[in-house]
């Protein structure tokens, strides 16, 4: 059945190995480095490549401004994926990511951005940017370039988003709505305190209808709201895992059991990170934090060596995506609620080389709430168990029991590893610069309460939420 | 390290060596020593002679659970006071503690509190910032950077080169101002440099605004004389959370700088232990504009309606107190608005109900709104999820607080009647006014010609313990009290002591009200309405720093090498 919200607020991770030559890394890099300045407004770069001035506006770099993405993009970041930890030995070529969070299909999505970029004066030159992918065809090329941007896409084994199934659209018009109705309050609160709930409804209502300043054509259509086709499929998924759960534990039994041992065994042998620092601060990755509501986070680690860490893994993440998607629906993963966007992708290691020297990656992408020691904490705080049952599988990770238990209990040497593994996000751009997810998802009950009659009972609740 | 099984150490101070514990965890003085100083200093430049300085300190310093009230303060005098005493990093290598060791201290505490400016909402220097990039790894560099909130002429002061700070508390203006020469003769004497000394006034348990303060303070699993703290639901928290060398609140104890196992002489030493971490900030306090603001706010909303069968008083200046108890989550007398919404209460409430509320029975914030100060602070049951879950992530995050007072102290109703019968008064005039003058005392002819305290300004000598500066100042003051989006408020930081420009809800019935600038200055073409009508600034930096404070054993070892 069709479900609307389906086709909302959705991830996608271009990935494509960077040609093995050192100068077009570093032109890349310095390509990344002015759209990160003018983005920031930190113009100070020194290889300043055709500056523009806008009317009044600081000096800009023609290069790439993701705002032009706005309708249809909540994030996005720019990643060059190196190999600093990796054994010198088995060094892995040097990867470029796209980590987008955007509306509607794939294709759509690509060929809109290819349309805008396509238009006189637009400033979103993917070809600065990708042409030092193997392979890469400029963006001339039309179908050719969605159809290599798609080819590189790879499937996120899990990902979540905080205000699942809503258009960038519909947030950007929900938060417009309440700051009409915040101006209103303020001016006509005297007259409406002798009022009734049901008639301050009803004139805040009216006031939206008379096209206060403020709005713009549409915006008292809120977001869609989940309906049958997800309630379906919600039970669909459970009865489906009940089912399989039921028939196959018995036969399986013997499998989990010898899963079970093998596990316990290797969390006994596996080395954890040791170090005898307190959290060490990173000054680069600091530099770039703390700037507006959120930050962001780029992991990167190897997942353990051999099919078993491999295999595990994916179950994990299978489950967290199944639960992202039925469960985790209402703006917070397993009790935090500071998450924007998060997805895991694992990069396979396609090379041809014997399968022991074969190292793939688990690369994590956030989008958060406030600073990383919070976010991390938070973590900790109220959802140990989840973490540790994704990260125990990677490299290094602070020593476990029973997949879920102990880890990322440890909240200094937790932070530590995290740490150690984040690698600097060149570019990123958040659509949503001064709204937390809780300012969205309450923009968001606002907006849809504000444009239909409500019961009395949920009149109150509502009242509090401007 | 990692091989410590965390549940072989103790999260309690039962049993504890009460001795190796600076006094300061157990004690704000209160009223006992009502004057105090803190005296930062740079220390010598000699290593021996800076060893040598400290040994002569060292008997002053009082320990918890030492000798009693015939200690005495001043180097080789005969005054009643207390001593305390902590570091920098950059003061214990110049001690001559092993530069190893030093490294091992956590990176915020060597960044020192000038590098995490953009943490705390102070000035970035984005170009500093940058060249440090490089040498940031070392985190010792000291140009000092004079930005416009350490200028001296606004009462400003700079630590970045400060090595040491000594707190020191007297009974009286004339033993502070005694002790305060001494120990700057004493650091004098070894070729050490005194820095400036923080004179407080007399504290009354107030802040400058005229609110009681001092009411709310954790309690430590196992402290001896837990009494003297008001008590409140699950106000006790692991001793790893103030002091290095527990269990804390994660159930791990926090690593701390130590000594290698095979260290020849100090093998396996915990430098850190019965040791914690403290964060000095002078906090100038605009005391005439808030109650100004306020004047004006409580002359618009008087009357206003906020719920079934209430309003805000209609009498102004019971209708200033009224909202800016909201701000604060308390009345000025020190009662919540927990236990008192409507009106202040006849009377302060005795010890042992002041401080026992939850937030549980008002999600919403009707009685104490989401965004106060005192709320924000320690959210308590509230910070989301289960109430279980709450506590687990508040108690992760408490702050010992032991700020004193500066400078110019008035009496909120005084300013306020003031403030409402003359519109135009100038700061000036009200201040001649209604400043309470402190008592005189023998002596202070004496100090008054030492420029004592500051008497155009007035603030806060804000001072908080914690063993992780990163999970208690820091976390409060940018994840809790700063965030503009603290719990779903909506770019709303603290009114109180966060950085203005925003305006404050007021959850009421039938809807909220907001209190925006009643004094805003004029549109300039390119402002953005809303930070024109945002709140003003009350409270504005002046400087600090993180210091540690080490246990009697760590001195010694400091000492004696
Ligand atoms: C000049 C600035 C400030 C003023 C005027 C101020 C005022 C107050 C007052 C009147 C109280 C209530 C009394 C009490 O519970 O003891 C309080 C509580 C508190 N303040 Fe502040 N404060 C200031 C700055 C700060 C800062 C910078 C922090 C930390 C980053 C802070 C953290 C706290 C905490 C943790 C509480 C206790 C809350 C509780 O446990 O219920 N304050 N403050």
């Amino acid at each position: 059945m069709f479900d609307p919200t389906r086709y909302a607020s959705r991830a996608l991770t271009i990935a494509a190995e960077l040609v093995a030559d050192d100068e077009s890394v570093d032109r890349l890099r310095s390509v990344l480095q002015v759209i990160h300045d003018d983005l920031t407004g930190n113009n100070t770069s020194k290889q300043k490549q055709r500056p523009v001035v806008r009317e009044g506006q600081a000096v800009r770099n023609d290069i790439f401004l993701p705002g032009l993405l706005a309708d249809d993009t909540h994030f996005m970041r720019f990643v060059i994926v190196d190999d600093k930890l990796g054994p010198a030995d088995n060094q892995l070529p040097l990867v470029l990511v796209w980590e987008s969070n955007h509306d509607g299909d794939p294709d759509d999505y690509l060929r809109n951005v290819l349309a805008r970029a396509s238009q006189p004066d637009a400033v979103l030159d993917f070809d600065r940017v990708f042409g030092a992918c193997i392979g890469y065809p400029a963006m001339a090329s039309g179908d050719a370039w969605v159809e290599w941007m798609l080819e590189h896409s790879l499937r996120a084994e899990a990902f979540y988003s905080g205000y699942r199934g809503v258009p960038k659209t519909k947030v950007k018009a929900a938060g417009r709505v309440h700051e009409v109705i915040r101006t209103y309050l303020d001016e006509h609160r005297l007259s409406l305190t002798t009022r009734t709930p049901i008639e301050v409804h009803d004139e805040i209502r009216r006031h939206l209808e008379s096209t206060p300043a403020g709005l713009e054509p549409g915006d008292l259509e809120p977001a869609v709201e989940r309906g049958l086709g997800f309630t379906l499929r919600k039970w669909a998924t459970l009865v489906l895992i009940g089912a399989a759960v039921l028939l196959l534990a018995l036969p399986l039994l013997p499998l989990t059991l010898a899963w079970y041992a093998v596990l316990r065994r290797r969390e006994a042998s596996d080395k954890p990170d040791t170090s005898n620092r307190a959290v060490h601060g990173m000054p680069d990755l600091i530099a770039v934090e703390d700037r507006i509501v959120q930050n962001q986070l780029t992991h990167l680690v190897d997942i353990k060596p051999g099919y078993f860490r491999y295999f595990t893994q994916r179950v994990v993440l299978l489950a967290i995506d199944q639960l992202a998607r039925i469960w985790f629906v209402h703006g917070e993963l397993g009790g935090i609620s500071s998450i924007h966007f998060a997805r895991w992708v694992i990069l396979h290691d396609r090379r041809d080389v014997e399968s022991k020297r074969r190292r793939h990656r688990l690369i994590f992408f956030s989008n958060y709430d406030f600073s990383w020691d919070s976010y991390l904490g938070e973590f900790v705080d109220r959802a140990a168990g989840g973490l540790t049952a994704v990260w125990s599988n990677t490299v290094g990770y602070p020593r476990t029991k029973n997949l879920i238990h102990d880890g990322a209990d440890d909240e200094e040497t937790f932070k530590q590893w995290a740490r150690d593994r984040q690698i600097a996000s060149q570019v990123w751009w958040s659509g949503v610069r001064y709204s937390s997810v809780d300012n969205i998802n309450n923009d968001i009950a606002v907006h849809r309460g504000a444009v239909r009659a409500l019961e009395p009972e949920d009149l109150p609740r509502w009242l509090v939420r401007l | 390290m990692s091989s410590i099984d965390p549940e072989a150490v103790p999260d309690t101070l039962d049993g504890a060596d009460l001795a190796q514990i600076q006094a300061l965890l157990f004690r704000g003085w209160a009223r006992k020593f009502r004057w105090s100083s803190f005296l930062f200093v740079e220390v010598p430049d000699d290593p021996d002679a800076a060893r040598a300085w400290l040994r002569d300190v060292r008997g002053d310093i009082a320990w918890a659970g030492g000798p009693g009230p015939e200690q005495l303060a001043v180097a080789g005098g005969q005054v009643p006071g207390r001593l305390q005493v902590a570091f920098t990093t950059k003061g214990l290598r110049k001690l001559g503690l092993d530069p190893q060791i030093v490294q091992r201290f956590p990176f915020e505490a060597k960044a020192g509190m000038e590098r995490r400016a953009r943490v705390l909402g102070d000035p970035v220097d984005d170009q500093r910032a940058a060249d440090d990039l490089e040498s940031l790894e070392q985190f010792e560099t000291n140009k000092p950077t004079p930005t416009d909130w350490k200028d001296q002429t606004r009462g400003g002061i700079d630590l970045s080169a400060c090595d040491a700070m000594l707190l020191l508390y007297a009974t009286t203006r004339k033993d502070r101002q005694a002790i305060d020469l001494a120990q700057r003769a004493l650091i004098k004497r070894f070729r050490g440099r005194p820095m400036a000394s923080e004179l407080s006034s007399r504290w009354l348990e107030r802040e400058p605004f005229g609110f009681a303060d001092g009411v709310s303070q954790p309690a430590i699993k196992g402290q001896p004389d837990a009494t003297t703290v008001p008590p409140s639901v699950n106000n006790t928290i692991a001793a790893g959370e103030l002091l290095l060398g527990y269990r804390n609140e994660y159930g791990q104890v926090p690593k701390s700088p130590q000594f290698d196992v095979g260290h020849p002489k100090h093998g396996g030493f915990d430098v850190g232990k019965n040791g914690t971490f403290l964060v000095f900030r002078k906090l100038e306090q605009d005391v005439i504009g808030f109650w100004r603001t306020f004047a004006k706010l409580g002359k618009r909303f008087a009357g206003q309606r906020v719920a079934e069968g209430h309003s805000v008083p209609t009498d102004p200046a019971a209708a200033a107190h009224w909202l800016a108890a909201r701000a604060m989550g308390r009345w000025t007398n020190g009662n919540s608005t927990m236990s008192c919404p409507f009106a202040p209460g006849e009377q302060r409430l005795p010890p042992e109900q002041i401080n026992a509320f939850t937030y549980g029975a008002d999600p919403h914030g009707l009685a104490c709104p989401i965004g106060s100060h005192v709320r924000r602070a320690n959210p308590r049951d509230q910070r989301g999820g289960p109430e279980s879950e709450s506590w687990k992530v508040v108690r992760r995050h408490r702050i010992l607080r032991r700020g004193r007072a500066y400078g110019r102290l008035f009496d909120p109703d005084q300013l306020l009647r003031k403030l409402l019968a003359e519109d135009t008064i100038t700061d000036d005039a009200i201040a001649a006014h209604a400043a309470i003058a402190s008592e005189p005392e023998a002596g202070d002819e004496a100090s008054a010609e030492a420029g004592d305290d500051d008497q155009t300004r007035s603030g806060l000598l804000f001072v908080c313990l914690q063993a992780s500066i990163t999970h208690g100042f820091e976390f409060v003051q940018q994840i809790w009290n700063n965030n503009p989006g603290f719990h779903g408020v909506f770019q709303e930081p603290d009114l109180v002591a966060g950085p203005g420009g925003s305006r404050f809800s007021i959850p009421a019935e039938p809807v909220r009200l907001r209190l925006d600038n009643p004094s805003p200055v004029p549109a300039a073409p390119d402002q953005d309405e809303d930070e024109r009508l945002g709140m003003p600034r009350f409270v504005i930096p002046r400087g600090g720093g993180y210091f540690f404070v080490p246990s009697r054993a760590t001195i010694d070892l400091l000492v004696d090498g």
